[in-house]
């Protein structure tokens, strides 16, 4: 029983960046509970000054190599709502479709790649493949899935070419469309077989009563791609006052930024969308859901892998459908738009201020551009999933540690690694990953 | 500098005399001399039955069930690499030596995906690295790295050109 500790994690394995996690307990008393991101900062919006807000997406979509995908619709989003260009319902369904497939793939990696070594128990990836390399060959089987769709959709496996602001430059024809059908159908055995693993699966209890925030709308539809800014605190807000939500303030130990709302942090990812969305979820995830014991509200964060089992379930289901309803009404190859930068004038150009709000994989993604009359970008914001969550899981694990202060070192570090693995940061695009110091006094 | 493949790397490079051999080319065109493996794959000419070229670009994990189908008795990955050497030179390398076998979302080293083959299929796997000069966005590649890759080019077309 130690009660004093000094936890020093210096390498976090199995997150997206560095960190470090630091903890130092004296008899009882937390003293100290910093999660540090010690990223060089990325400087994206400096980067997009002076560009055409017709090649922005191609730019931000860098800021990410699993959640390129999102950041292109989010920065085509942010786009047309500074030029005043409303896409057509065909071009949001495309967009819905390309998401799913980001969601599912990015959630498809955490949940065996990241998450199952300490779930299965065996400590490391490397020792998952000498114990489950059938599995692992699943997960990338799907992983290759979710790709060859995104590059039948939108011409390459990651970083989109043919989404752009007012549409597609490209558009699936019927044998892509039939190709896509066949590549889903062939993803529903592997889905099972994650749902059948994920029932086999325990995880640590631990609740804090948090502020979830995602996206919310008033359609039929588990929101992903547009919506105001719910939160499980309320007010629901307009995306333009996302500055009111993230309130965005910097601490001396992290070179991301933190973020709050209504209480000290609040959360972005699965288990917020799962927790202000839970309804509007297809049967077939709500199933999954009830065999897994998820029932809203969810305040645990180490079950937001559990919330990624279930929107893998739905993201497939969505996808599946959308498919099939493009392959029975056809595609309108009238809509296909080439734009470039715009130089014949296709599109009209205005000063305006754009923004985009998007449900990365990992949670609500903001893009914020103003553009001048020759739509040339003058300011840009981009705020980050993860970053909006590194304030959360440090306020997770200042509850988590006395209560775990009993335990042994190694055992409370590995109840924080998992607790930051749980929330799958991308730390490199926050600002980048996890080290976690213990040191017995 | 010189780029002469030693006994060794060339015998890394050799078909196998018994069973299939599967070359892995991974990179990007996109940064500079990390497209040196795909530079290869291109100009690769395979006239043997037993070997197999896959271009993977840079997501050589969506390649791995192919790798598996195809039951290879060895599999050698080609990849521009930064091991402190001059700009072009070639060496056998230890999948214990590459450094980046930490596994996030993002990237799937390559020594995780060797230990997958191993484990499922219990062969041999070798990877064989080129020197970068230089893997920024945008950029050509370095003459001596076109130039090691021409290297490797004509080691292997003469190995799978006739079937030695």
């Amino acid at each position: 029983m130690p009660e004093t500790v000094k936890i020093n994690v210096e390498y976090l394995t199995r997150v997206e960046g560095h960190g470090n996690i630091v903890v130092d307990a004296q008899n009882g008393k937390l003293l100290q509970c910093l999660l540090e991101i010690v990223e060089a900062p990325r400087f994206f919006e400096g980067m997009l000054r002076g560009r055409s807000i017709f090649e922005a997406q191609h730019i931000t979509s860098r800021i990410c190599g699993i959640c390129a995908c999102a950041h292109t619709l989010v920065s085509v989003q942010a786009a047309e709502d500074a030029l005043g260009i409303t896409p057509t319902p065909q071009t949001i369904k495309l967009r819905e479709l390309l998401l799913d497939m980001e969601i599912l793939d990015s959630h498809i990696l955490h949940i065996y790649l990241l998450a199952a070594p300490d779930l299965l128990g065996v400590g490391s990836f490397k020792s998952l493949i000498g114990t489950h390399h059938k599995t692992v060959r699943r997960a990338l089987r799907m992983k290759k899935i979710c790709n060859d769709v995104c590059d039948i959709l939108v011409g390459r496996h990651v970083h989109p070419i043919a989404c752009i602001a007012g549409g597609f430059t490209k558009l699936p024809a019927e044998k892509d469309l039939a190709a896509m059908q066949t590549l889903l159908k062939g993803l529903q055995s592997d889905m099972d077989a994650t749902v059948d693993l994920a029932l086999t699966l325990s995880f640590p209890e631990f609740e804090r009563a948090t502020e979830y925030v995602a996206l919310v709308n008033d359609g039929p539809d588990y929101p992903l791609l547009s919506g105001d800014i719910g939160s499980s605190d309320g007010p629901r807000m307009d995306k333009h006052d996302y500055r009111r939500v993230t309130n965005e303030f910097t601490v001396p130990h992290s070179s991301a930024k933190f973020a709050r709302f209504n209480r000290e942090s609040y959360a972005v990812g699965a288990l917020a969308r799962l927790n202000l969305n839970f309804d509007k979820l297809k049967p077939a995830a709500k199933m999954t859901a009830t065999a897994l014991g998820f029932k809203p509200p969810v305040h645990n964060p180490y079950l937001n892998t559990v919330g990624q089992v279930i929107e893998s379930v739905q993201c497939l289901d969505h996808a599946t459908r959308i498919v099939e309803d493009f392959l029975e009404h056809g595609i309108d190859q009238a809509e296909r738009v080439l734009v470039g930068l715009n130089e014949k004038g296709t599109l009209p150009v205005r000063a305006g201020n754009g923004v985009g709000a998007v449900e990365a994989p990992r949670g609500i993604l903001f893009h914020n551009y103003e553009t001048d009359a020759h739509g040339a970008i003058v300011k840009a914001n981009c705020v980050i999933p993860t970053a909006q969550n590194v304030n959360n899981i440090e306020q997770d694990m200042a509850a988590l540690v006395p209560v775990i202060l009993h335990k042994s070192e190694a055992e409370i570090t590995l109840a924080l690694e998992m607790l930051v693995r749980a929330y799958d940061p991308c730390i490199s695009c926050s600002a980048h990953f996890l080290k976690v110091y213990l040191q017995n006094q | 500098m010189s780029t002469e493949l030693t006994p060794e790397i060339q015998a890394a490079l050799a078909p196998e005399i018994s069973g299939n051999t599967v070359y892995v080319l991974v990179g990007n065109p996109w940064r500079g001399d990390d497209g040196a493996a795909t530079f290869i794959a291109g100009r690769l000419r395979n006239a043997r039955a037993d070997a197999f070229i896959i271009d993977a670009g840079n997501r050589p994990e969506n390649c791995i069930e192919r790798i598996i189908s195809l039951n290879p008795a060895k599999t050698v990955f080609i990849d521009a690499a930064d091991f402190g050497a001059q700009a072009g030179a070639v060496r056998l390398l230890a999948m214990h030596d590459v450094a980046r076998d930490s596994i996030s979302t993002h990237a799937f080293p390559l020594p995780v995906l060797a230990r997958l083959i191993e484990e499922e299929l219990g062969s041999a796997t070798a990877m064989i690295g080129i020197q970068i000069h230089s893997a920024c966005l945008g950029q050509g590649m370095h003459a001596a790295v076109v130039r090691a890759a021409e290297r490797l080019i004509d080691y292997l077309n003469a190995r799978l050109d006739a079937g030695l």
